[in-house]
């Protein structure tokens, strides 16, 4: 019943949010068509950012059996922002030259943890937080050194690293936009397929194996796909934090642990979440002039609903 | 990404210094003096009988001054940021302007560093506890203040005369600048994030001097970071885009911004002298000039 609830509550939120989103703005209150063109952009990356950020890090919380797992941890978002450092020193920041440095990053950082986590031909789930955790500290580590390198790019290195929908976006970007949230919906769409294996692993762990689930290959296969999501993601809008960490949480217990409705849910309460973000932090800065960065706001926004609904739970 | 909030404090800390080669570099610290042309003054005098023989310069701006001043045989280091004059390759580099290496200024033999606050204020009370004689400036916030800090620096130097010379012929420049139409004028130092310049800077003053009026006078910052929407909603006639490689092409494209009056009359410029006018030194009302030829020829 309340699953019913809660999924009516998500799509009515997130729709009035949008249409709230598509209608409030600098130029205040307008349907204007070319203002719309504008914030339509916007507001479909700021979606798409937030839901996939929440889906994959329900995917890995669900995979690695460890609530503390965000999507970052893989390493591709590290991976994602050597490869834009690197391609602001190299002035390379053209439109399509940002996302696909950010991309090659976050590939070499897939390519990277999966050879090192593959251990005798076999790849084991712990092996794949060690060697994720690693690549994303030595990613972090090249990011520092191509942020002293490049001191008079550091603030838009920095400014990346916080995480912004606020892209401006001309109409090769938005193709480039366009072509890579359909494939990454369908990776999403793949990952979602897999939720009966997820199910069983979380339940079960040790009869996984018995019970038909080929742990290897959905260790594999979820980590390729949330690498590749996640790698999207923070190409276009950059490592935003905390919704892959805390929105799976929320949904969990709104939902039951099935992964059947965890994983959509989870993407429509992380677009909501960050749709509602981007909405405060536009409304701050047209009233004090002041930009924050969106992790700031998601965070912010987040942690009370997160505090609020574990004390609810251990009580 | 942990660190990301702690990493951005220092990012505001370190972007917020106008002497690197001031590519894409917003300054967002909020400035601790008011506009005020007095003010803006050296507020540590430097207190000799004996003229500097032997100075180090941390802002590049101001090895730029040094140079104008013609004193430059009494600079024995500069930052690796400072790249003008030409001439100024030859000279002992002590590192980056935040983080000189304290025992390459020490061989130096300094008897005083040229210094810059807000951004390096933490920088010169370390070096002053080290036992080093610092002169610091304060970022001019006007182009009455960029004056006033070349003549300061003449001062600290023992070349009053040769300052006031400077500043006088500067001056002289500025007024041959016959100053056209007003224009409102949208300025873009960087392209993502979208970095625009506010009131706080010197830049706002420097444009208006020669019609052309900032959109964005109205923002205490210097260096805010803006929403595309506003722009639109602002709607300038010109757009100068203040970047290396900045494309004209890709802004005229922008999805939304068809309508703003610099778009549809073609009147955006991308190939402005960048240097010239990002540092408050001598060469700014060069680069005043510069581009009040380049958009008036357009108008």
């Amino acid at each position: 019943m309340r699953s019913n609830l809660g999924w009516i509550v998500l799509v009515v939120l997130l729709a009035g949010l949008s249409l709230l989103a598509l209608a409030f703005g600098p130029a205040g209150l307008t349907l204007d068509s070319q203002i719309l063109a504008s914030r339509a952009p916007r507001l479909l990356l700021t979606i798409f950012a937030g839901g996939i950020l929440a889906l994959v890090g329900a995917a890995l919380q669900g995979l690695l059996q460890n609530p503390l797992v965000d999507p970052y941890i893989i390493g591709s978002s590290s991976g994602a922002g050597v490869g834009v450092a690197l391609s602001l020193l190299l002035g390379w920041t053209s439109v399509i030259g940002r996302p696909l440095f950010a991309f090659a990053g976050a590939a070499g950082a897939l390519f990277l943890v999966y050879t090192l986590a593959r251990m005798r031909g076999r790849m084991s789930r712990l092996s794949l937080i060690l060697a994720g955790v690693a690549v994303s500290f030595v990613g972090s580590s090249l990011v520092m050194v191509l942020m002293v390198l490049s001191r008079e790019q550091l603030a838009q290195i920095i400014y990346f690293l916080m995480g912004s929908t606020k892209v401006v976006f001309t109409p090769t970007k938005l193709w480039v936009f366009a072509g890579s949230a359909v494939v990454s919906l369908g990776a999403a769409g793949w990952l979602l397929s897999r939720w009966r294996s997820l199910d069983i692993l979380s339940t079960n762990i040790e009869a996984a194996e018995s019970l038909g689930v080929d742990t290897q290959k959905l260790t594999t296969e979820v980590f390729v796909l949330s690498a590749l999501l996640v790698g999207v993601v923070v190409a276009f809008a950059g490592a935003i934090s905390f919704i892959g960490l805390v929105v799976p949480h929320i949904v969990r217990f709104i939902f039951g642990p099935r992964h059947l409705k965890v994983l959509p849910a989870s993407f429509l309460a992380g677009a909501v979440l960050l749709v509602a973000s981007d909405l405060c932090l536009r409304g701050f800065a047209m009233a004090t002039g002041v930009d924050l960065p969106l992790s700031v706001v998601t965070t912010l926004f987040g942690v009370p609903v997160f505090l609020y609904i574990m004390r609810r739970r251990l009580a | 990404m942990k660190n990301t909030a702690r990493l951005f404090l220092c990012a505001l800390a370190l972007s917020a210094s106008f002497c690197s080669r001031t590519r894409n570099t917003p300054r967002n610290t909020p400035r601790n003096t008011p506009s005020n042309t007095s003010r803006n003054t050296s507020n540590t005098p430097y207190k000799s009988n004996k003229e500097p023989q032997r100075v180090i310069s941390l802002v590049p701006s101001l090895t730029e001054i040094t140079y104008a001043l013609g004193v430059e045989d009494r600079l024995v280091g500069v930052t690796t940021y400072c790249d003008y004059p030409p001439e100024v390759k030859e000279k002992k580099k002590v590192g980056d302007f935040l983080s000189p290496d304290p025992e390459r200024l020490r061989l130096l033999k300094p008897d005083l560093i040229l210094l810059a606050t807000p951004t390096q204020a933490q920088l010169a009370q370390d070096l002053k506890a080290a036992g080093f004689r610092v002169a610091v400036f304060n970022d001019p916030r006007n182009l009455a203040g960029v004056f006033a800090q070349i003549q300061s620096l003449a001062d600290t130097l023992g070349t009053s005369d040769r300052g006031k010379e400077l500043v006088d012929s500067l001056k002289l420049e500025l007024q041959g600048i016959e100053k056209g139409k007003e224009l409102s004028t949208y300025i873009e130092i960087s392209e993502e994030p979208l970095i625009s310049v506010g009131g706080g800077s010197y830049l706002t003053d420097a444009f208006e001097h020669i019609g052309l009026v900032n959109i964005f006078s109205d923002l205490s910052q210097g260096y805010p970071v803006i929403d595309p929407e506003e722009v639109v909603v602002r709607s300038p006639e010109i757009i100068l885009l203040l970047y290396p490689n900045a494309d004209r092409r890709n802004v005229q494209k922008r999805i939304g911004w068809s309508r703003i009056p610099a778009i549809s009359r073609n009147a955006v410029f991308d190939s402005l002298p960048v240097d010239e006018l990002m540092r408050p030194g001598p060469r700014l009302i060069r680069g005043l000039q510069i581009t009040d030829s380049i958009v008036r020829h357009a108008f």
